[in-house]
């Protein structure tokens, strides 16, 4: 899995809190994302993966703590190499998809207009459909190929797989390994661990608000003699 | 990237603009065909192509309005939040989109109103009163359609303002945005009423738009209404500057989507 890689952090985040009507959500996550690596973003429902997400998207607003993409504050220019996919449908549904590859392509210049065209083709899409005449998983791939179809530095994607039949599952996988650019790093967030465990390089477990474990996927299956799919269990059993 | 956004948030807010707008202006030229008909059938299609008219412009504006405020909390705080607030640009950015999306819009509405009024009414003895007040008031007219626009534009950064701040509290964030457009708007009326007692107070010339009578000539309460029409241009103008800075600046700290 792993391409290009250097050592200075893609990606810095230090103390970051956040709490909502006084319940603490993210409880001072510090956390490291090298470039040319897939990370995993494992933990339950309401763990606060999603919240994480949206903070590092300036989505969320922290109470405390710093968040540095290649060691400068989040803005603009963060944003324009940052590719997310948010766990929800995010275009408006009265467009095309001609509106949304036009969107993208005025906006990101890293945008492969003539890629993300190919991957719909394949898909059978036709450009002027409008997207509340599509399924809903056919929206969620429209999303997934608008935000692979960038060259972006990091992907960021929140449950990519959540809620998909096995097949779109496979597309949602393929479609991620096989576009994202060179050199750039991925943060994936989900609980299906076993869909996705053979592509992580890295996996960082959150509990509660709280980094419980990080590391390499190869060093803790190998240091526990368990997948990680069986240590996420052990873990976070009720 | 400026342009680009204030033209995708402008052709959004006014997707029907121009169905509404059109129709209104269709209805009053229709009205205005029909103004001699005498007969029975003819007097009832007169007033009711006179009310589509006006039920048409009407509509504009409410659909103007709504869609603005709409799509400002979409983009800003529901779920295509996701996608605009990911943009590469400054908060900044989205904050004079949205305002300036309004104004223009509200500004075609307002030439679209005005249109269809004419159309409707501007005959005879109006035309001729008209014509007197552009001889001899035309500050008047001027500060009253500045007036106009800065009351609307009023209007609109209360409610964008308010969303924003309202969105920023901790507890109770639909309660608070309310809370807070109503008294940003309310707040702008109660503020002017009390500057032009005060005014009416030091001045006796302004006292005059409290003693305008509904028995006077038409001319004579315009001219008594011109200081206040300066006086309220000036003040919705500074008001909107003073709520365009509070909501910027507010975006730009930062606010949570839904």
């Amino acid at each position: 899995m792993k391409k290009k890689s250097n050592s200075s952090p893609l990606l810095e985040v230090s103390h970051l809190e956040k709490s909502f009507s006084d319940k603490l959500i993210l409880d001072d996550i510090n956390l490291e994302l090298k470039p040319g690596k897939i990370y995993g973003l494992l933990g339950k429902n309401g763990a606060g993966k999603s919240t994480l997400i949206k903070t590092i998207n300036t989505l969320i607003i922290p109470d405390s703590g710093k968040i540095l993409f290649k060691n400068r504050p989040l803005g603009p220019s963060s944003k324009a190499e940052i590719a997310y996919l948010p766990e929800r449908t995010y275009l408006d549904l009265s467009t095309t998809i001609k509106y949304n590859l036009d969107l993208f392509s005025s906006f990101y210049k890293n945008f492969d207009r003539k890629k993300a065209v190919e991957m719909l083709h394949s898909l059978d899409l036709d450009e002027n459909m409008k997207l509340k005449k599509m399924s809903k998983g056919m929206q969620e791939k429209l999303q997934l190929i608008l935000v692979m179809s960038r060259k972006a530095s990091l992907y960021i994607l929140d449950e990519p797989l959540g809620g998909v039949d096995p097949a779109t599952r496979d597309f949602i996988l393929d479609t991620i390994l096989t576009n994202f650019a060179d050199g750039s790093s991925v943060l994936i967030s989900t609980h299906l661990i076993s869909d996705i465990e053979r592509i992580l390089d890295e996996v960082i477990f959150l509990n509660h608000g709280k980094i419980t474990l990080t590391g390499s996927a190869d060093y803790l299956r190998e240091k526990h003699q368990k997948s990680i799919d069986q240590i996420f269990r052990e873990t976070f059993k009720c | 990237m400026l342009t680009k956004l204030l033209k995708l948030n402008f052709l959004w807010v006014n997707k029907f603009a121009l169905y509404f707008g059109g129709g209104a202006l269709i209805l009053g030229l229709a009205s205005r065909l029909t103004t001699d008909l005498t007969s029975v059938v003819g007097i009832i299609i007169h007033n009711t192509l006179q009310s589509l008219a006006i039920s048409a412009v009407i509509g504009l504006v409410a659909n103007v309005l709504a869609r603005s405020f709409v799509h400002f909390k979409n983009t800003l705080i529901r779920d295509e939040a996701y996608l605009h607030r990911t943009l590469p640009v400054e908060p900044s950015v989205h904050w004079n989109t949205h305002t300036l999306s309004f104004f223009f819009s509200m500004l075609i509405c307002l030439v679209a109103v005005l249109g269809v009024l004419a159309l409707l009414f501007l005959k005879g003895e109006v035309w001729e009163t008209i014509k007197t007040l552009l001889e001899s008031h035309v500050s008047t007219i001027v500060f009253l359609l500045l007036t106009l626009i800065f009351e609307v534009t009023t209007l609109g950064l209360s409610v964008f303002s308010a969303t924003i701040l309202g969105r920023r509290t901790h507890k109770h964030r639909n309660l608070a945005t309310g809370l807070y457009a109503i008294v940003f708007y309310l707040g702008a009326q109660i503020l002017l009423l009390g500057l032009a007692f005060i005014l009416s107070q030091l001045f006796p010339s302004f006292a005059n738009i409290f003693n305008a009578t509904s028995d006077m000539p038409f001319l004579d309460v315009v001219k008594n209404f011109q200081n206040f029409f300066i006086l309220s241009g000036i003040f919705y103008a500074l008001y909107s500057i003073a709520l365009y800075f509070l909501g910027k600046r507010s975006l730009e700290k930062g606010v949570d989507v839904e």
